[in-house]
């Protein structure tokens, strides 16, 4: 290669490296990586370290020892750090192998996904909507609305989610027969009917978001309402709910931002519960009886996912935060 | 008057199920599912327990884990966004590898530990600590950082005092102060996380019922005698008012700090410190 | 926006109105538990079979309650001389769903393979094979008599069905993936965690003609079937009261009740299907102590103890180890084995030399079991025992169970068998490590030349495993399945709901 070429390659990597932004990306791509890796080598000694293999759960309790052995064998082979070499390599290769039954376990996280990801987004969607709209008006008023939104908050946040779910449930679908109790209708087969069956898991999921969100939501534009800014705006004549919303609109992006992140991440193993009682097939329940059956490759390749999708979310989160900020931008 | 609202609350039902945990379960299946009798005002369930004296222990079990676990975990992650904030370069990667902690799933967790056959209670607790330590430590470090930068404890520690006094008698107990609201909220997050763990049957054991399981246990029975669901669940959401109204009168806890500010936070703080170095404001 | 709301929620009624409708011949099952694998030939389940079984796989023959052989894929079945082998000829008109032949060839793959996977089977032929003798014919020659063979082969727990040799090839880490078997249904789909759908196979060679001749009348013939996996209760009741579901399966016996005053509900299955086994581990210094294992049967009520488990109805106290479905193996005269006694098991718990130890016992959350353990620990205080409850999840306490330092006795449920002898708990090397006598008095009893003189020799195994108490069996239950009352003719055949005849009532 020419020497102008490689110099000028030397120049623009620098720009890119100096580049205060870039450089931010970078630092967190890297610590990112770092998590992910740090977590597989976590969730790989996990699974090797826990006593009981599916052997016990597949063969049945009169196969004999040659048999178990035999199973065993063709699980795990070579030294632990080969192995756990091949376990990465899979997961970077897509190619996640099969799982304890034999079945393939690409297409079983990315169906459970699909499901997943759908209640998780529509339920922070949903609650994003009603938490800011709700904290906006309560945030200029001190009564009645305030106290509700507390009282409605901590009721929610001190119920398990599956007795929100039982006994929404029990309203929804015995009293009033409005929506499928569980089971998951395909989008291809119905649009409604896959909406329906979702409605209720959605539903207990946004709920849940809501208690938390309120409150923090309705707290910061209140502590907003103080600030300098607020003032200024307060004497060019703007009042009320409309003055709330100006003041906080900029500052609560990054909130917004954060606290969906958060959400998202959360509800991927907290919709266990839920998809186990609206016999839904996601990611949870999928990771809860893939741990439970001691599968140990499926267990292994579902966190990693998982852990991926929620670095990204949580990157993405930042990322939003760093641009609607302008403080930020010029800090460097 | 929250403050004190809230610690009526809790201090009566501490003091009730402590006072009649002393009594006799006793389980006799004749009377299963029996309603309620002079002696069990609050009936009896499916193996024909007194549930007054079921939800008593039940109560004080589930409140002393929790106690246990969330102290454990506020004292090791302290302990941990000290040390991280001694460190001036590898926060970032320390953040990341506890990020990986968080990450893990409780249920994960709970299943692995019951490998280990002679952990027994700890089981549950281990799992708790796993999963509060990394958030503790998360907002610990935020307000550490936030509180070191403060210009007081900035013109302390470049005057004569010495700096473990600055540390001891300054720092720590503005982050006590800082971050005591956290405790009350993870509080009764972990009494919800310990259910949810029961339900999937990975909780305590049988013997030691926990308000989880017992709820995990009456939502069988919820068509025909729902009043056995129905007391449990009154008595978490007065636990969880009481905690409610103690940690937001103690101390202004925003959970935005719960996650990835913590850039922002540290720029804002540094961001700060340089405009006081340039000379600015 | 005020007026974008009710639009919304009259969509998402909409939504719900969407239900199939029973004319398409489809019928929703609920089940509480997902088989860890659809290979039944290697795991026994109670759910795999009931999908699976008769459905999509066959075996070659049945044995009724009768006793006699009802041929499915066979059509005669021939014992040597004597009984040192058996012959079968195969009917040559079977298809699998793949469109291949069935030949002797896939018969020999899959029966070798079974005995391969069942040491039990495989020992009491002395290790011997099935192989072709050509023109749809197989054989079998042991070293010793094969009179109780078609028991193992019409009704083990690990089914002796048959397979396409290409699905047998074609397997993935020991376990069959391409469920392909003979069956008046097929498997369309297999959703993990979510759902198994079968389909008519229209070619089918039985009665399909006969059924499908149903359609002339008013009634709609099913043919599709769809299995949810439904682990919590609450929901499959709920579902099939509002009309998700058409059957579910496990009813909880506080249900039955409700489910009784309803009249379009139905319920089906009074037969037992297992029992409760409380093992103790005869390794462990507690276990081994007889007098000890004697004072802990006479200080438990059994009904009680049941009851802790299922509730009201759903159970039969019997001490006798195998179910109400094999009669010739049932004694009378066990309820003195049966009884309570406390100042007796006071007394022997003294003279067994009990200084106080804890008597661990160890179960799982699965299905309630987990009460027993409680109302024992509790019924064992009574008289001066301490105990201590080790709760694990299902595959924990599999695993568990093999490590004889962690439990002095475990609980667990064990699904009917057609011979004693198959009781995993009566096999030598199985946790719980019966004595050797013992296990030596048990085999003998395969050693029979009929069912009649095995049930003689059982008679006295039984009374003498009364006296030894290596298991106590407190009772026996059954399994409850609720359908929509416009289903007809589903058949319960094992304690299982059979859908091949099965049509919808205009």
């Amino acid at each position: 290669m020419g020497c102008p070429i490689s110099g000028l390659l030397i120049i623009k990597s620098e720009a890119i490296v100096y580049n205060p932004l870039m450089k931010r990306v970078l630092i967190r791509l890297l610590s990112v990586f770092i998590t992910l890796f740090v977590l597989s080598l976590m969730v790989f000694l996990m699974i090797e370290g826990s006593l009981g293999d599916s052997s016990s759960l597949l063969l049945s309790e009169d196969a004999g020892e040659r048999e178990i052995e035999l199973y065993s064998q063709m699980r795990e082979s070579g030294p632990f750090f080969v192995r756990y070499l091949s376990f990465l390599a899979s997961f970077f290769s897509f190619d996640l192998g099969y799982s304890a039954n034999g079945l393939l376990i690409a297409p079983m996280i990315l169906s459970a996904l699909r499901i997943t990801l759908f209640i998780s987004f529509s339920s922070v969607l949903i609650s994003l909507v009603i938490s800011l709209l709700w904290s906006l008006f309560a945030s200029v008023r001190d009564g009645f609305s305030y106290r509700a939104l507390e009282a409605f908050s901590i009721f929610i946040s001190s119920l398990p989610s599956f007795v929100i779910s039982l006994f929404l449930i029990l309203v929804f679908s015995l009293k009033l027969r409005w929506f499928p109790t569980s089971g998951y209708v395909r989008i291809g087969d119905s649009f409604l009917g896959f909406l329906g069956s979702l409605f209720l898991p959605i539903l207990v999921l946004a709920l849940m978001h809501m208690s938390l969100m309120l409150r923090v939501f309705r707290s910061s534009f209140r502590s907003n309402l103080g600030s300098s800014y607020s003032l200024v705006l307060r004497s060019e004549g703007a009042k009320g709910v409309r003055l709330s919303f100006l003041t906080s609109f900029r500052e609560s992006i990054p909130l917004i931002a954060s606290l969906s992140a958060d959400s998202l991440a959360s509800s991927f193993s907290g919709s266990a519960v839920v998809e186990s009682i609206f016999a839904l097939p996601g990611v949870g329940s999928l990771l809860v009886s893939a741990s439970l059956s001691r599968d140990f490759r499926l267990t292994g390749s579902i966190l990693m996912v998982v852990a991926f999708l929620s670095s990204i979310f949580y990157l993405l989160s930042e990322f939003v935060a760093f641009l609607s900020d302008p403080r930020e931008r010029r800090a460097r | 008057m929250r403050l004190r609202g809230g610690i009526i609350i809790l201090g009566l039902i501490l003091a009730f199920s402590f006072a009649f945990s002393f009594l006799e379960v006793g389980i006799d299946l004749s009377r299963s599912l029996s309603g309620a009798s002079l002696t069990s005002p609050l009936g009896f369930d499916d193996l024909g327990r007194n549930y007054l004296v079921l939800l008593a222990r039940g109560t004080l079990t589930s409140l002393f884990f929790s106690f246990i676990s969330v102290s454990i975990s506020f004292f090791l992650g302290t302990l941990l966004s000290l040390f991280l904030s001694l460190l001036k370069r590898g926060y970032e990667l320390a953040l990341s590898i506890l990020d990986s902690v968080r990450m893990l799933p409780v249920t994960v967790v709970a299943i692995f530990l019951s490998s280990f056959f002679l952990l027994g209670e700890l089981r549950i607790v281990i799992s708790l600590v796993v999963v509060f330590t990394p958030m503790f430590t998360r907002i610990s470090f935020l307000k550490l950082s936030e509180i070191r930068n403060r210009e007081y404890i900035l013109f302390l520690s470049k005057s004569r005092v010495s700096r473990s006094r600055v540390f001891f008698c300054h720092v720590v107990p503005h982050l006590w102060l800082s971050i005591r609201g956290a405790y009350g909220v993870y509080l009764s997050t972990s009494i919800l996380l310990e259910s949810t763990l029961s339900y999937l049957g990975l909780g305590l054991r049988e013997e030691r019922p926990s308000l989880g399981s017992i709820m995990a246990n009456a939502k069988d029975y919820m068509l025909y005698r729902p009043s056995l669901l129905i007391y449990p669940t009154l008595i978490m959401l007065l636990i969880s008012l009481s905690l409610y109204l103690i940690s937001s009168s103690l101390g202004e806890f925003d959970s935005s700090l719960k996650r990835p500010l913590k850039g922002k936070l540290v720029n804002i703080a540094k961001f700060s410190s340089n405009r006081k170095a340039r000379g600015e404001s | 926006m005020k007026r974008i709301l009710p639009f919304l929620f009259a969509l998402i009624l909409l939504a719900s109105c969407d239900r199939v409708s029973h004319d398409e011949g489809l019928v929703r099952i609920a089940l509480s538990s997902e088989p860890p694998t659809l290979d039944i030939m290697i795991n026994p389940s109670l759910s795999g079979r009931l999908m699976l079984l008769r459905n999509v796989y066959e075996r070659l023959f049945e044995i009724d309650e009768s006793g006699e052989m009802d041929m499915v894929l066979s059509e005669s079945v021939e014992f040597g001389e004597d009984k040192r082998s058996l012959s079968i000829k195969l009917r040559e008109d079977v298809y699998f769903h793949d469109g291949s032949k069935m030949d002797e060839e896939d018969v020999v793959l899959s029966l070798n393979r079974w005995l391969d996977k069942y040491k039990t089977a495989s020992d009491y032929v002395h290790g011997a094979r099935f192989y072709s003798i050509g023109d749809y014919s197989v054989e079998i020659d042991s070293e010793g008599s094969l009179a109780l063979f078609p028991y193992f082969m019409a009704s083990s727990s690990q089914s002796a069905v048959i397979m396409s040799r290409e699905s047998i090839e074609n397997e993935n880490l020991g376990l069959v993936v391409d469920i392909v078997g003979t069956g008046p249904f097929k498997l369309e789909s297999y959703s993990k965690g979510e759902k198994a759908v079968l389909t008519r196979n229209m070619s089918y060679y039985g009665t399909n003609d006969e059924i499908l001749g149903i359609s002339d009348s008013q009634d709609d013939i099913v043919s599709r079937l769809e299995y949810y996996f439904v682990p919590e209760a609450l929901t499959r009741r709920i579902g099939l009261e509002s009309g998700a579901y058409d059957a579910i399966g496990d009813v909880m016996s506080y249900d039955v009740a409700a489910f009784e005053d309803n009249e379009n509900i139905a319920l089906l299955g009074e037969e037992e299907t297992g029992s409760i086994a409380l093992v103790f581990n005869k390794r462990s210094s507690l276990g081994s102590n007889s007098l000890f294992r004697k004072a802990v049967s006479l200080s438990l009520d059994f009904d009680a103890l049941m009851k802790s488990c299922y509730g009201e109805s759903g159970y039969v106290v019997d001490s006798n180890y195998m179910d109400s479905t094999e009669p010739l193996f049932r004694l009378s005269g066990d309820s003195i084995y049966s009884e309570r006694d406390l100042e007796r098991a006071k007394s022997l718990i003294k003279e067994s030399g009990y200084n106080g130890e804890s008597f661990r016992i160890l179960t799982s959350n699965l299905s309630n079991m987990d009460k027993i353990a409680v109302y024992m620990k509790s019924a064992l205080q009574e008289v001066g025992v301490e105990s201590e409850i080790i709760m694990l999840d299902w595959a924990g306490m599999l695993e568990a169970r093999k490590d004889e330092s962690l439990w002095d006795i475990y609980i667990s449920a064990f699904t009917s068998v057609p011979l004693p002898s198959m009781k995993s708990y009566l096999m030598e090397d199985f946790p719980g490590w019966i004595d050797r006598n013992d296990a030596e008095r048990v085999e003998e009893v395969l050693n029979s030349d009929s069912l009649e003189e095995a049930s003689l020799k059982w008679s006295e195994v039984q009374r003498a495993l009364w006296e030894s108490l290596p298991v106590i069996v407190p009772g026996h239950y059954t399994t409850v399945y609720a359908l929509d009352s416009s289903l007809d003719g589903v058949e319960m055949i094992d304690g299982m709901p059979d859908f091949r005849s099965s049509h919808y009532k205009k």
